[in-house]
């Protein structure tokens, strides 16, 4: 045996440098968490004591005392509704088709590129788009719709490449396995790796709606009104068929237009009604956060 | 865990030897390996393989690690079709209609709804016990609650696994053992009741006691089923089967009777690996 070297100050040294990167990794988490806790507290504090049922249920006003945001919150529920109902079928079926279907070829390369970038595309170009083709080309006019489509088409790369990627880090056992036992690919995909993949697929859903519901600018591109009195169609009517969908074509605001607005004033006391409505907000962003992970949690609990 | 303790006391080896059966190279071919070439991209994996699988037998696989024994079991259930630029030539026939596995002709699908397979290293779903031996079964349309806790129960009994897991059917597959897993996913490969079941080196990932516990549950699956069982110990193949297929660079250097094949090799080679001069 040689005499081996001592050991101990290598190990000493690799302490070292582990430690030395933790407590950095903490100084800077910290230093974002107090920035982040910061400006939420800042709007709490500005924003609680407009908090109250009025605030929910009046239209907006020049009279700060007087104005509201129910033309916006019922806005942003109606938007959101359109843009899950779009988005997450079409994102998460594309992105089962591009990871299980499709066969690598040129075209699958060039839609597989399109989607890939198309998540770094600033949303104002969005907004353009959709003003070209969904307002004057489709004739869809400035409409819940047209907001609803342009939002789902924002975070469509989202939710694809996160339903790709939660596939992908499936074990290959898994498909091999309902493969060898006679699955087709159909139900290899819905019985066995949707269900293993849903913890990923679902944060993926929650990142872009949760990216959706805060985007202005494209909003505002379509012309969503920064100022309105009025609501929506119901979607609930009194006579047969009991359903209605005209508030799909109605105009709208939403909460972050509202906010914007509302900022843009001189007087203070429309900056705290700001701040109120981005409490809102930022509780309903939570909200389906929390939806999320507690269906992750869940799912989770059968994996063991 | 507490029957695999048990089962620490029964020695590892067979008493009765199973080569005692008379005539066993008569018995009715239930798959025909003919010619068989296979090519991962351009790198050719097997070499002209060709030998019969004999209907109610174990047939063991042995030779060194990379022979190609794992991809000549994949190619009886077209696993190898799941990734792109693998190519097969020759015919693997399954008897008694003659349907030939690997034609381009024959959809993948049929294979593997007669043919059962369980991997080297168990892969339980994510799901319940339960709901994994009934996949099969689910894949191929039944509903019928009675049906399937019939014939899950069925399964896990035959692969003896019932008494451990009956209480808790519903648990998580992912809390039993290694040894339940890979049970389990035996059991789950005989629910559909497949006329062949492969078996990849299903116990190098087990301890002796539930590598014991598989090797008696092959013999008697014996009785019913045609199985293929891969291995790299050759104890393990000189215990469980009839017929023996020694593989090295993926050609297939010499197939017979175990007996044979273990005690009055024809080949230098097969001599040399089975008394541990390489591999
Ligand atoms: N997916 C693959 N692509 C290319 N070569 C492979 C692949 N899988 C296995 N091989 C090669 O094929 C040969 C046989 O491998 P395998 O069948 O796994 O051997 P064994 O199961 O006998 O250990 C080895 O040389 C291995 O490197
Ligand atoms: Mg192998």
């Amino acid at each position: 045996m040689h005499p081996s070297p001592d050991p101990l100050p290598r190990i000493r040294a690799a302490r070292r440098r582990d430690l030395l990167f933790a407590t950095a990794a903490l100084v800077v988490l910290f230093i974002a968490s107090l920035v982040l806790f910061g400006l939420i507290l800042d709007l709490v504090v500005r924003g609680a004591p407009h908090l109250d049922a009025d605030f929910f249920t009046n239209y907006p006003s020049r009279r700060p005392s007087r104005a509201g945001i129910l033309p916006a919150w019922v806005g942003t529920t109606l938007v959101m509704l359109v843009v899950a109902v779009l988005a997450i079928p079409l994102g998460v079926g594309a992105g089962i088709y591009l990871e299980e279907y499709a066969r690598r070829n040129w075209l699958n390369d060039v839609i597989e590129i399109n989607i890939t970038n198309l998540a770094g595309v600033p949303s104002i170009i969005y907004g353009l788009l959709a003003l070209g083709l969904f307002v004057h080309g489709v004739g869809l006019g400035e409409s819940i719709l047209t907001a609803g489509l342009t939002l789902a088409l924002l975070i469509l790369p989202i939710i694809v490449v996160a339903t790709r990627e939660a596939l992908r880090a499936l074990p290959r056992e898994m498909r091999e396995g309902a493969f060898a036992l006679g699955a087709d690919r159909w139900q290899t995909v819905a019985l066995f790796l949707l269900p293993a993949a849903r913890p990923g697929i679902l944060t993926g859903i929650i990142v872009g709606l949760s990216r959706a519901i805060g985007e202005t600018a494209p909003v505002i591109t379509i012309g969503a009104l920064t100022f309105i009195a009025f609501l929506p169609p119901p979607p609930i009517t009194a006579e047969f068929p009991w359903i209605s969908f005209d508030w799909l074509w109605s105009p709208f605001t939403v909460l972050p237009i509202q906010m914007f607005n509302w900022t843009s004033r001189p007087q203070p006391a429309f900056h705290e009604l700001a701040a109120a409505a981005g409490v809102v907000l930022l509780v309903m962003t939570l909200a389906m956060n929390a939806l999320a992970i507690y269906v992750r949690y869940r799912a989770r609990r059968l994996l063991g | 865990m507490k029957a695999d303790a048990a089962l620490a006391t029964t020695p590892a080896v067979r008493r009765d030897s199973p080569h005692a059966e008379p005539a066993a190279a008569t018995r009715p071919v239930k798959a025909r390996v003919e010619r068989l070439s296979f090519w991962y991209g351009s790198k050719q994996a097997l070499f002209d393989i060709t030998m019969p699988i004999h209907e109610r037998c174990v047939t063991a696989l042995i030779g060194p690690s990379g022979c190609g024994k794992s991809t000549f079991l994949r190619c009886f259930n077209r696993m190898h079709d799941l990734y792109p630029n693998n190519r097969y030539a020759g015919h693997i026939w399954l008897e008694p209609e003659g349907i030939d596995i690997i034609s381009p002709k024959t959809d993948p699908m049929v294979p593997r709804l007669r043919i059962g397979m369980v991997f080297q290293k168990p892969n339980p779903f994510p799901k319940s016990i339960y709901e994994n031996v009934a996949a099969g079964l689910r894949i191929r349309g039944v509903r019928n609650r009675a049906i399937l806790d019939e014939q899950v129960e069925k399964s896990l009994r035959r692969a003896a696994l019932w008494d451990e897991v009956k209480d808790r059917l519903h648990a998580s597959a992912f809390d039993l053992s290694g040894g339940q897993q890979q049970r389990l996913c035996i059991a789950r490969a005989l629910a559909p009741e497949p006329e062949v079941l492969l078996l990849d080196e299903p116990t190098s990932a087990l301890d002796p006691i539930a590598t014991a516990h598989i090797e008696e549950l092959v013999d008697e699956l014996r009785e019913s089923y045609t199985i293929v069982i891969v291995t790299h110990n050759m104890q393990q193949a000189a215990r469980v089967s009839q017929f023996t297929g020694f593989f090295h660079l993926g050609k297939l250097i010499e197939f017979g009777e175990t007996e044979q094949i273990f005690t009055t090799p024809r080949e230098s080679m097969t001599q040399d690996y089975i008394t541990g001069r390489f591999g």
